[in-house]
C-alpha cells in the first residue's frame, strides 16, 4: 500500500475532479479537518476517509460544487486504500498508551 | 493552625504523596516496557514532585535538627524540584509539540531558569543559610523555581483542553475513544489544581504575605492539591467503574 499525505492526496484528486481554485479547494478541506477534530499534518487515512464522508460534503457544498457527496463517496474510498502515515506519535496515542 | 485545618494539610500531603507514587511507578514501569519517552517523563515527574519534594518539604520545615539531616533534606529537596519541573516541561514539549521551534526553546529556557534556581537553593542548603532560613518558601531561588513550574503547569492545561476539545469533535464521528478523550479533560485539571496550588502561595508571597503560614492560603492550596490527585488517579489509575461510566456514557450518547 502507498503511504501518502492523505491531506495532499485529498486536494491533488479534487483539484482534477471540481472546479475550485487550489487555495479555495484547500480551504475546504481544512475547515472540514478542523471541523472533526484534526490538523491537516498527522491526519491518517482512515480517520481522513471519515472526514472526506461526514464533514467534506458540506464544504464543498458552500463552495458551489455539485454532486459534492459523489465526489466524497469516490475520494474516501481511494483515501482509506492508502497506506499509514509514519512520524512523530500523535498525543492521543501517547495519552492512550499512559492509561496502561 | 487547628486541627481541621492540619487534618486537612495531611489528608492533601498524603494523598498528593500515595497517588504520584501510585501513578509514578506504573508510568515507569510502562516505559521500561515501552520505551516511550513521554511516560518516562511523567513517571519521574510524578517520583521527584510527590515522591522527593513533598517528603524532604516535610523534613526540613518539622525538624530543626539533626543539621545534617535537614540540610541533606533540602538539598535532596531542590534537585527533586528541579528535575520535577524539567521533566513536566520536557513531556509537554514532547507530547504536543515535538516538532516546534518555540516550544523547544521554551523547554529549553524553563529548564535553565530551575537548574540555575536550584543551584543556588543546593548552595544555600548546603551552608550558605543557617538552617532555619531554609524553610523561607518565599526565597527568589524558590520563586523562580515556582515560576517556571506555574508556566509548565499552565503549558500542559492548555495543551491538554485543547486537545480535549479535538477529541470531543472526534468522538461526535466516533474517531475518538471516551477514555482517551476524557484523560485529556483530567490531565488539564491536574495542571489546573497545580496552577492554583503552586500559585497562589507565590502570589501571595509576592504581594508581601507569609505564604507557608497563612491559613486561607494553606487551606486552598490543600484543596486544589486533593483535586489535583483526585485527577491524576482517575487519568492514568482510573477504577474499573469509572472507565466503565465513561465508556457507558459514550455509547449512550452515540
Amino acid at each position: 500500500m502507498e503511504a501518502a499525505d492523505p491531506f495532499q492526496f485529498v486536494c491533488d484528486r479534487l483539484g482534477e475532479r471540481v472546479q475550485l481554485d487550489r487555495l479555495a479547494l484547500r480551504g475546504a478541506v481544512r475547515l472540514a479537518l478542523k471541523a472533526a477534530g484534526f490538523e491537516a499534518r498527522g491526519v491518517q487515512p482512515s480517520e481522513m476517509a471519515v472526514v472526506v464522508t461526514r464533514m467534506l460534503p458540506k464544504e464543498l457544498a458552500s463552495c458551489g460544487v455539485s454532486d459534492p457527496e459523489a465526489h466524497c463517496a469516490r475520494l474516501a474510498a481511494e483515501v482509506s486504500g492508502l497506506g499509514a502515515r509514519a512520524g512523530a506519535e500523535s498525543p492521543d496515542a501517547v495519552f492512550r498508551r499512559l492509561g496502561g | 493552625m487547628n486541627l481541621p485545618m492540619g487534618l486537612l494539610l495531611l489528608i492533601s500531603t498524603a494523598a498528593y504523596i500515595g497517588v504520584g507514587l501510585a501513578v509514578g511507578v506504573r508510568l515507569v514501569r510502562l516505559a521500561r516496557r515501552s520505551k516511550g519517552f513521554p511516560e518516562r517523563m511523567l513517571g519521574i515527574a510524578c517520583l521527584t514532585g510527590p515522591g522527593l519534594v513533598a517528603p524532604c518539604l516535610v523534613v526540613v520545615h518539622a525538624l530543626a535538627e539533626p543539621e545534617l539531616l535537614v540540610r541533606a533534606a533540602a538539598i535532596l529537596g531542590q534537585i527533586g524540584y528541579a528535575v520535577f519541573c524539567s521533566v513536566m516541561v520536557l513531556f509537554t514539549w514532547q507530547c504536543f509539540r515535538p516538532d516546534e521551534g518555540w516550544a523547544r526553546w521554551l523547554a529549553r529556557a524553563s529548564i535553565a531558569v530551575v537548574v540555575f534556581a536550584a543551584a543556588a537553593g543546593m548552595a544555600r542548603a548546603a551552608g550558605f543559610a543557617q538552617v532555619l532560613e531554609l524553610r523561607d518558601m518565599d526565597h527568589w531561588t524558590f520563586r523562580a523555581i515556582g515560576v517556571a513550574s506555574l508556566v509548565g503547569h499552565a503549558w500542559t492545561g492548555l495543551e491538554s483542553f485543547s486537545y480535549y476539545g479535538r477529541m470531543r469533535k472526534r468522538s461526535k464521528l466516533g474517531l475518538a475513544d471516551p477514555v482517551v478523550t476524557n484523560r485529556f479533560l483530567l490531565w488539564g485539571l491536574v495542571g489546573v489544581g497545580a496552577i492554583i496550588a503552586s500559585g497562589v502561595p507565590l502570589v501571595v508571597g509576592l504581594a508581601g504575605g507569609d505564604s507557608f503560614n497563612d491559613v486561607p492560603t494553606r487551606l486552598v492550596g490543600a484543596a486544589a492539591t486533593i483535586f489535583g490527585s483526585v485527577g491524576l488517579q482517575l487519568a492514568f489509575l482510573p477504577p474499573k467503574a469509572y472507565v466503565r461510566w465513561l465508556n457507558a456514557r459514550a455509547a449512550a450518547a452515540a
